[in-house]
């Protein structure tokens, strides 16, 4: 069997069917078609290119250079800090900021919560809260990026593994997790990612880490269990792995074992509501961009991923192709969390592409037409990826408002908030009871049922002012209006 | 600020790295970093739920005296498992 494949793709005519298949299948329709043939040419460059494997020569990479991605990297995750002081990232930044303040208060530990634990170092190690949300999450990316290095290290080889982390400091989809303030699933990622470069090295180490993964983000400890474990079927050779995935599972359950159990049947019965649902709902999804829109950003490094699996299958490099795979494979079939699956996809995309990167900067470097257009490149996606940076915008936009939900604490009435948006921030910093209501109709029936209501309209809400005229709400500051029958 | 720095150096990142010592001897010093920081921040809290199950709480105290102890454990690990090799190493000198 795998030497028939080995055969396949041994064959000149095979792998440039496969190569341009995907890339065609790869190309999102929507695109505008001048984008389109741009990228068509450019990913026919680079198969042409690289298909020969004609450099063998090796670029022995100093570790200064690490300090380039690296300072891509933590450029474009400062930024907004800087632009954006007081709410600077998404949703769940209030949300982990309030669960940090509880977990300070009360350190009794419970299964559910295994970060109070995590944090708890942090804490016995002085840190104030302030500094731990914002700081903590900037080193938990770098430290992923670390990560993604020595396996990609471990896996191919250092020079492969420096220009998967230059993919990995541009990637837009990666500043998206980023900004999306997935605290626990960085977490889980940093561990998930250091545990392959154990499994790599047959250290017993992988058994704990892997194990502490379940109670932090089950779907990524699922997606590596798996991963593991068809790395033994395909190594059955490989009695380590398989003592090993054993201890993991029994290790896992010990901990975390009843909790476990029920998410797995929630898996199995939203993973069905999704499959009779036409449109399923965010919570589902996994609330991170989708499929189609992930691959329109990739485009830049699309063509590496897909000769990077052609090779990595040739070569035999199991567990970055199985990663992408399985990854692959959950997110088109639509299980429960798919979008979010993608984060995983694009980790091992970038695993496998670094590579491709490597023999493709080998190909032009020696000329100077190559260096200039290496360059080039270089520049102008480090350009996009600090434009990127620039650009987002958390969702609560200024200082302004923020001063004013705290100063709703003073009012003794029900607060209605009108905006999905708001709610982790109102839920940070009112200690009151809140209604929601994010459509007009919702809004209308609380009013109705209320005597006396404060409703907050922040900025980013528009469809209301039908209702504030109709209802003759009247304003208390910009974005607070009161209701009184 | 000096003071939380060797702190967290001490609680984040000194028992990864000698447990690595132990477990990954041959590895870069940029491999041994990031397991070490892994290493820390898993096997000090698995050790914490272990205590807290044996009915001993987690607070700051218990927790600086565990780390502090898997710090003294794992160097005297390590102090033994580096005199028996030179003692063995010198038995067969003698012999040759």
């Amino acid at each position: 069997m795998e030497s028939k494949l080995d055969k396949l793709l041994s064959n000149r005519k095979i792998v440039t069917l496969v190569y341009f298949l995907i890339i065609l299948l790869a190309t999102p329709i929507s695109l505008y078609w001048l984008v389109k043939v741009t990228f068509w040419i450019f990913a026919t460059y680079i198969f042409w290119l690289v298909k020969d494997n004609l450099s063998n020569k090796k670029t022995s990479i100093s570790d200064w250079w690490l300090l380039l991605p690296f300072s891509i990297l933590i450029g474009t995750r400062l930024l907004p800090f800087f632009r954006w002081p007081v709410m600077p990232l998404g949703a769940d930044y209030a949300t982990y900021e309030k669960s940090f303040l509880i977990c300070s208060q009360n350190q009794s530990w419970c299964p559910g919560n295994i970060l109070t634990l995590v944090n708890h170092l942090f804490y016995s190690a002085g840190w104030s809260i302030n500094y731990l949300v914002p700081l903590l999450y900037i080193f938990l990316n770098v430290f992923v990026a670390l990560a993604l290095y020595i396996v990609v290290k471990e896996e191919f080889n250092k020079e492969a593994a420096f220009f998967s982390l230059i993919i990995f400091s541009i990637s837009s989809s990666q500043f998206l997790f980023y900004w999306s303030f997935y605290w626990k699933m960085m977490l889980a990622l940093s561990f998930a990612l250091i545990a392959l470069y154990l499994l790599r090295k047959k250290s017993w180490l992988v058994i704990p880490i892997v194990a502490l993964i379940a109670p932090i983000h089950p779907a990524v400890y699922a997606v590596f269990v798996l991963i593991i474990l068809l790395y033994w079927f395909f190594n059955k050779k490989k009695r380590f792995v398989l003592w090993s995935i054993l201890a993991i599972v029994f290790l896992s359950l010990a901990i975390y074992g009843k909790e476990l159990l029920d998410l797995i049947n929630l898996f199995f019965k939203n993973s069905l509501t999704i499959f009779y649902s036409n449109q399923p709902s965010a919570d589902l999804s996994g609330h991170f961009i989708n499929f189609k829109l992930y691959r329109s950003l990739i485009l830049i490094y699309l063509p590496f991923i897909v000769l990077g699996f052609i090779e990595s299958i040739r070569k035999k490099k199991s567990l970055s192709i199985l990663l992408l795979i399985v990854t692959f494979l959950l997110v088109i079939s639509h299980f429960y969390f798919y979008n979010r699956f993608i984060i995983l996809f694009d980790i091992a995309a970038i695993m496998i592409a670094g590579p491709i990167l490597a023999r493709f900067f080998n190909q032009l470097r020696p000329s100077l037409t190559g260096k200039t257009l290496l360059i080039v490149l270089l520049i102008t996606s480090t350009y996009f990826a600090f434009y990127q940076s620039w650009l987002a915008e958390p969702l609560i936009t200024t200082r302004e408002e923020l001063v004013e939900i705290k100063s709703l604490n003073e009012l003794k009435e029900v607060l209605v908030i009108t905006d999905l948006r708001y709610y982790p921030i109102i839920n940070r910093y009112y200690r009151g009871n809140f209604l929601e209501a994010y459509d007009p109709e919702s809004l209308i029936k609380i009013l109705k049922n209320e005597e006396d209501v404060y409703i907050y309209i922040g900025q980013r809400t528009s469809t209301l002012q039908d209702v504030i005229i109709k209802k003759n709400l009247k304003p208390i500051n910009k974005h607070i209006w009161h209701y009184q029958k | 600020m000096i003071l939380i720095l060797i702190k967290t150096i001490y609680i984040i990142f000194l028992p990864g790295f000698l447990i690595s010592l132990i477990f990954l001897p041959k590895i870069d010093f940029i491999e041994k970093a990031a397991v070490s920081v892994i290493l820390s921040l898993t096997l000090i809290p698995l050790l914490l739920i272990f205590l807290n199950f044996l009915g001993i709480p987690i607070n700051l105290i218990n927790t600086l005296v565990t780390i502090t102890s898997v710090n003294i454990i794992v160097i005297l690990i390590k102090a033994g498992c580096s005199h028996s090799r030179f003692v063995g190493k010198q038995n067969n000198e003698t012999r040759d």
